[in-house]
C-alpha cells in the first residue's frame, strides 16, 4: 500500500510547538514537498516518519499500521540527511552498502543493486574515494544513492539539495 | 565522541543497525586517532616521570630510564656525557617508536568531513 498517513499529529518540545495538529494522507506512489520558513517543523515531520523524532501526541500510520512506537530501523525508510551523514571512514562503496551488509542482502545482490545505483547516479570511477575527497554535488549523489539502494518504501529528503 | 555528528548515528538506527555494531563499525573507528594521541601523551608523560618514581623507588636496579640518564649527568658518579647521550637514546627509542608507528593518527584526524 506504501501510503503515510498523520491522524492530528502533534509535536511540542515543552510549551513550544513545533507540529500542530497534522492531517495528512500521503498516498502511494506521490511526492510530497514541504515548504515553509525555517522552523517551522518540515525537518521535524519527516524525523517522525523516520522514527528519529517522538511523536507527542496523534498518530502516524506507515502502510496502514500504527507506527508510533516502531523503531526507526523497522519502518522501511530511507532518509538523505540535510548534512548528509556519509560515514567519514567508509569508501563511497562501504558507505552505500554498509546496511546491506549488516543486514546480510546475499552478495550478488548486493553488488547488483550497487552497481544499478553508481551508474544511476553516475558515480562509477569513484568508488574507492573517501566522503572527504568528493566534491559537494559528489557527496551529494552518494547519500542519495545510499538511501535508493535500499529499495525503501518511503524516501524522505531532508533538505539535501541545499547548498 | 562527542563530536561525532549525531546524524551519522541515526543513518546507522535506519539500517536497522544495533548500538553494539554501531559503536564497533562507526564510533570507535571516528575516535580512534583522539584516543591513540590521548594513549601515547599519556604514556610518554609517564614515561618521562621522574619526582614520583624517585620518592619511591628505592633500590637503583628498578630505576626508570629517566632516572638513570640523571647518575649519568649529575654529580654522584661524575659527568659521563658519552654514556648519557646513549642512555638518552635509547630513552628515547620506544616513545619515537610508538609515535612512528601512530603519527598518522596524531597528525590527521577527519571525523567531521563526511557531513556537509
Amino acid at each position: 500500500m506504501k501510503e503515510i498517513r498523520f491522524e492530528n499529529v502533534w509535536k511540542s518540545y515543552g510549551k513550544t510547538h513545533v507540529v500542530k495538529g497534522l492531517n495528512l494522507t500521503i498516498h502511494p506512489g506521490e511526492r510530497l514537498v514541504l515548504l515553509g520558513p525555517s522552523g517551522c517543523g518540515k525537518s521535524t515531520t519527516l524525523r517522525m516518519i523516520a522514527g528519529l523524532e517522538e511523536i507527542t501526541s496523534g498518530d502516524l500510520y506507515l502502510n496502514g499500521v500504527k507506527a508510533n512506537d516502531i523503531p526507526s530501523g523497522k519502518r522501511n525508510v530511507a532518509m538523505v540527511f540535510q548534512n548528509y551523514a556519509l560515514y567519514p571512514h567508509m569508501n563511497v562503496v562501504e558507505n552505500i552498502t554498509y546496511g546491506l551488509k549488516v543486514q546480510k542482502v546475499h552478495k550478488d545482490e548486493i553488488q547488483k543493486r550497487l552497481n544499478a545505483v553508481l551508474e544511476m547516479l553516475q558515480l562509477k570511477g569513484y568508488e574507492n574515494r573517501l566522503p572527504k575527497d568528493l566534491s559537494g554535488g559528489q557527496r551529494q549523489r552518494v547519500a542519495l544513492a545510499r538511501a535508493v539502494v535500499k529499495k525503501s518504501d518511503f524516501f524522505l529528503l531532508d533538505d539535501h539539495y541545499q547548498i | 565522541m562527542k563530536t561525532i555528528p549525531i546524524s551519522l548515528i541515526e543513518a546507522a538506527k535506519l539500517d536497522h543497525i544495533g548500538h553494539a555494531r554501531i559503536m564497533k563499525d562507526i564510533v570507535l573507528p571516528l575516535v580512534r586517532p583522539a584516543v591513540t594521541s590521548t594513549g601515547i601523551w599519556f604514556f610518554i608523560t609517564t614515561w618521562n616521570e621522574y619526582v614520583w618514581p624517585v620518592l619511591i623507588l628505592k633500590s637503583k636496579e628498578n630505576y626508570t630510564l629517566p632516572l638513570a640518564l640523571q647518575m649519568y649527568i649529575s654529580s654522584e658518579g661524575g659527568t659521563n656525557f658519552t654514556v648519557a647521550m646513549a642512555v638518552s637514546v635509547i630513552t628515547m627509542i620506544i616513545p619515537l617508536t610508538l609515535y612512528l608507528i601512530f603519527q598518522k593518527y596524531i597528525i590527521g584526524t577527519f571525523t567531521s568531513s563526511g557531513i556537509k
